[in-house]
């Protein structure tokens, strides 16, 4: 039962199942959407061009009804690079109109955009990785993937093994840490200490820790491949799937609004 | 109509101490269609090895085993030799692969390479079987040692194999989920016509299956019904054996002179016959 | 009275949506020297409660106190706490770590700050008192044992701090009816010979009826039944509520009394119910058999 504690608190790229027409969207075309996207964050250098991808993002979250909490605490991991960007531009760099000038201390209006716009970019690039993850669960991320790392089969890479690896990854994520905070009870009960002393001390405290959880790991991927074996896992070739990948006209549609997206950010700059 | 018949069955492995051990000997046995059989024995007896050669799992290093007049010697029929014979085990958390439930039951059919459609119904009829329709969606982690097991046997089931092989499934469970379990396997096996077998020392176990099949060194040593077996407390105490404390009762009021039938098992029989 | 917990309440993630109280007011007593039986099902609060003994889990509301004095959390006290409260979890086996299996045994002693002699001492002890031999194990590594053996080198790796007080969660989960007598005989004799204080944690009641002073049986987090076995199995039909099986012989004298025999409620093993149904059979000439 107390098992649950320290994973429940894990909620960074979480699936939050709904029904909207986001959550509806084909893997494929979200990831290929997705990465456009991105670009054009990268690509973003104006006033409007900011706004203009902001908009979209929030219209996004809204469409998918995601609720507010959620984007904070996806947030919260960038905090201290968000807040490092920002008094980074603030006080060192230099243009336009001083606004504040006290001894050494000294802001100046550019220095004030480029932080906002540098942070804006942070929070934009996150959020949208966010909104990937809230809206696709796991298996549709690695079906999605595996489909679209398939071109690069032909070039030896085992798009099929790769996927079958995420899969099973996510599965025992959360089994993983659980049997942590158990082994980490069992070592504390004999006495051992993992939170003082500098950190070479506490890298070594980790072994009574860190042992036991890769020998249990050895053991159950051992018995994994046993069962799955026994239900005539035989690699990727000639499997189906529960859930068939069928791309729809909203697919292409999704596709083409991100590809026009990032083509109207970067004619923006010319 | 036998599922599963060995012939002179042995099997020979290197220990950890690099010394040759035979597992199994001689073991000449078969399995009836829709039966349901328990197998017990002490530790290293070999009835986890003896269970693991029915789907190929291992394979004889002396002797033949035949699932469904199909030989498990012969490579290309393991494929179907797994689809017939089954196999669920003993860490519940050991044999779920997917991040869902229906995911998982999935897995299965799956590997068969059946169509979309086809693998949605098999996932749902074999939910539906052990009692675990309303948990489709869920995660693994957020359920019970109990609910787990019953998400491994669905995913055996989905394949519709004739013949259910659980080794030691409730060792790990808690008294709810290893009644859940049973009621899972008494259930596939009256109602779907699915045979059985059953690797155990819960006594609970046995109780539900018609023939109880004692190993010991590698071999046979017993084979009959649950009642016949368990008035044999000298027997199977010094095989180091459990034997229902209810039967253990019987022997010893017999042996001061009471007037009990011999084959007594549960605790509701013997009231029955105090009473009556 | 040795170990005891006034109104211990505890709560998992609090003020979140899955906020759980594990332990509501939970109050009991434990005098020294006893073995205590905590009986309930998963989810009952039994393991919450046991890991409060020893500082791994810190009360909502309430208290523990040991020898009277309320437990503290400081960091030094802890140690020495942990070192007075054993605590072994289900699956021990799998907290092995070491290189050897002296080396792993002697862990605990090595946090508690002795010398390694002592604690090499202490662990060659230790592995003599759950039946291992020293000379044989010492150097082999852990993971080269049969399971049997890792888990009674981790019973001997929380012996080996000497605590006074030595609480088991499900010591015998997973094992076969020989490893089950073979770590109970183990633990009985812990208790008999050198008089460690005994808290076992089961969701069996057969397993532990035989060899406990006392019972606590949970449910919901509380305390719904105490007393000796005898006691708590007068409450069949509770015990039944609550979905926890009797032990076989008790069922068999609890159904003998509803079907209007004279037989004592308190029988636990096979011997006294032999005696019992002998009694019954002799006294009632009115009772056909």
């Amino acid at each position: 039962m107390g098992g649950m504690s320290v994973f429940r608190s894990i909620t960074i790229g979480q699936y939050l199942p709904g029904d909207t027409l986001v959550h509806r969207l084909d893997p494929r075309a979200k990831f290929i959407a997705m990465a456009l996207l991105i670009s054009a964050v990268f690509a973003v250098n104006s006033f409007w061009g900011y706004l203009v991808l902001a908009t979209v993002v929030l219209s996004l979250f809204l469409a998918a009804k995601i609720p507010l909490p959620y984007v904070f605490r996806g947030l919260r991991p960038v905090m201290y690079i968000l807040t490092f960007t920002l008094l980074v531009h603030f006080l060192l760099t230099r243009g336009g109109v001083v606004l504040i000038h006290l001894g050494p201390l000294r802001v100046e209006s550019y220095g004030v955009y480029f932080g906002l716009f540098m942070a804006l970019r942070i929070i934009l690039l996150v959020v949208t990785a966010l909104l990937l993850t809230l809206t696709t669960s796991p298996i549709a991320l690695t079906d999605g993937l595996e489909y679209l790392m398939k071109p690069l089969a032909r070039l030896g890479v085992p798009a099929h093994e790769i996927a079958m690896m995420m899969t099973i990854s996510l599965r025992f994520i959360p089994t993983l840490l659980e049997e942590s905070e158990k082994i980490m009870k069992a070592q504390m009960a004999r006495g051992a200490d993992f939170e003082s002393g500098n950190i070479f001390r506490r890298a070594r405290s980790l072994l009574p820790l860190l042992v036991p959880l890769f020998v249990s790991a050895f053991r159950r991927a051992d018995e994994l491949a046993i069962a799955m074996e026994a239900r005539c896992y035989r690699g990727g070739e000639g499997r189906t799937r529960l859930h068939e990948l069928v791309a729809k006209p909203h697919d292409f549609a999704s596709i083409a609004a991100a590809a026009l997206l990032l083509g109207a950010i970067v004619w923006g700059q010319i | 109509m036998e599922i599963i018949r060995t012939r002179g069955l042995g099997f020979r492995y290197q220990n950890r101490d690099g010394q040759d051990t035979w597992a199994l000997r001689d073991v000449s046995m078969s399995v009836g269609s829709g039966s349901f059989v328990a197998l017990i024995g002490p530790n290293g007896s070999g009835k986890s090895t003896l269970a693991k050669q029915f789907n190929a799992l291992l394979l004889p290093s002396e002797g033949e085993v035949v699932i469904d007049d199909l030989k498990t010697s012969v490579e290309s029929n393991r494929w179907r030799i797994r689809q017939t014979v089954g196999m669920v085990f003993q860490n519940p958390d050991n044999q779920i692969v997917a991040p869902t439930v229906e995911e998982d039951v999935a897995f299965g059919p799956e590997n068969l390479g059946l169509p979309s459609g086809e693998i949605r119904a098999r996932v749902d009829e074999a939910l539906s079987l052990v009692g675990m329709t309303s948990f489709r969606r869920h995660a693994p982690y957020l359920l019970s040692g109990g609910q787990k097991q019953r998400v491994a046997i669905a995913g055996v089931v989905a394949m519709r194999p004739k013949c259910l092989i659980l080794d030691e499934p409730t060792a790990m469970l808690d008294p709810r989920g290893r009644r859940e379990v049973l009621e899972t396997m008494i259930r596939l096996n009256q109602e779907e016509g699915i045979t059985v077998i059953c690797v155990t020392h819960f006594m609970e176990e046995c109780l539900a299956a018609a023939r109880v099949l004692v190993m010991d060194g590698g071999r046979i040593v017993l084979d009959d019904s649950p009642r016949r077996i368990f008035q044999l407390v000298e027997e199977l105490r010094a095989r180091g054996l459990g034997v229902p404390a209810v039967a253990e009762l019987v022997g010893e009021l017999r042996a001061a002179g009471v007037a009990l039938p011999p084959e007594i098992l549960t605790v509701d029989e013997l009231v029955g016959v105090l009473c009556s | 009275m040795f170990l005891s917990t006034e109104n211990l309440t505890h709560v998992y993630m609090p003020g979140t949506p899955f906020e759980v109280t594990a332990l509501r007011e939970v109050s009991l007593e434990i005098h020294q020297g006893e073995f205590i039986g905590i009986i309930g099902q998963t989810g009952s609060g039994k393991s919450t409660l046991v890991q409060h003994f020893n500082g791994l889990l810190k009360p909502a509301s309430g208290r523990v106190l040991l020898e009277g004095r309320e437990i503290s959390c400081g960091k030094g006290e802890l140690v020495q706490l942990r070192r007075r409260v054993g605590l072994l979890f289900q699956f021990p086996e799998q907290q092995l770590f070491e290189e050897t299996v002296l080396a792993d045994v002697a862990f605990g002693p090595r946090n508690l700050g002795l010398a390694k002699d002592e604690a090499q001492a202490r662990a060659r002890r230790a592995l003599q008192a759950v039946g291992l031999d020293p000379a044989e194990l010492a150097e082999r590594s852990p993971f080269s044992l049969s399971g049997g053996q890792m888990r009674r080198v981790a019973v001997a790796g929380v012996l080996a701090m000497e605590p006074e007080i030595i609480i088991l969660d499900e010591p015998v989960a997973g094992l076969d009816p020989g490893g089950k007598q073979e770590i109970m005989a183990l633990i009985v004799s812990l208790h008999r010979e050198q008089g460690l204080t005994v808290i076992l944690v089961s969701h069996s009641m057969e397993d532990v009826a035989r060899f406990a002073d006392r019972l606590f049986v949970l449910a919901g987090g509380e305390v719904r039944l105490s007393g000796t076995p005898a006691q708590v199995f007068r409450s069949a039909e509770c015990l039944e509520e609550l979905g926890l099986a009797l032990p076989q012989m008790t069922l068999l004298m609890h159904r003998l009394r509803q079907a209007g025999k004279e037989v004592p409620p308190d029988v636990f093993t096979v011997e006294k119910a032999k005696e019992a149904i002998l009694e019954m059979l002799r006294g009632g000439r009115h009772e056909c058999v």
